[in-house]
């Protein structure tokens, strides 16, 4: 599973990230106790979040996978189905939902941007860290 | 001005969970700092 990779990739990168003088945080979609049950298997030492209802994914103009049907109406009522139960297999919070990366500044700059457009199709963490500002 | 200029202004102001649940203020993680902020599509 490629998220696994991805958050296996953040986390060895997270030092240099921390050396830098920023942080690392995750933003996920399932339950507050998936995360923290995930948080433990992993042994993340960053912070790591949950978006249940979409909100700040779609604040961040993250994609849905579902063409051109890109709808808050349309997330809430996905978002609703899953945490009441109707999801697949091992699947945890939206499959639907695709991710992204940034980097914000305390002045609110965007030093880095990256909206995923399908699964998979996610940040190399080297060249995330390459955006942070040394020291 | 391309809204990926907004996003870290769009972001600050909305609640998340934590791991136990709680409420936090995303743009709190960038308050002192600059930070690095992945969403992941989701736990698997």
């Amino acid at each position: 599973m490629f998220c696994r990779e991805q958050v296996a990739q953040l986390r060895d990168v997270e030092p240099q990230i921390r050396d830098r003088g920023a942080r690392l945080l995750v933003v996920g979609n399932g339950s507050p106790s998936q995360a923290a049950r995930f948080q433990e298997e992993r042994e993340l030492s960053f912070p790591l979040l949950t978006d249940p209802d979409l909100t700040a994914y779609a604040a961040a103009g993250l994609r849905r996978n579902l063409g051109s049907t890109f709808r808050l109406g349309v997330i809430k009522n996905a978002a609703r189905a899953l945490s009441s139960g109707h999801r697949q297999g091992s699947v945890q919070g939206d499959p639907w939902q695709q991710g992204g990366a940034f980097i914000f500044t305390p002045e609110d700059e965007v030093l880095f941007s990256q909206i995923s457009r399908e699964g998979g199709d996610h940040v190399d963490p080297q060249e995330l860290l390459e955006h942070i500002p040394a020291g | 001005m391309s809204p990926s200029e907004n996003t870290a202004r769009n972001l600050r102001d909305i609640e998340v969970l934590d791991t136990a649940g709680e409420p936090v203020q995303l743009g709190d993680f960038w308050r002192e700092q600059p930070a690095a902020v992945v969403f992941i599509r989701h736990y698997g």
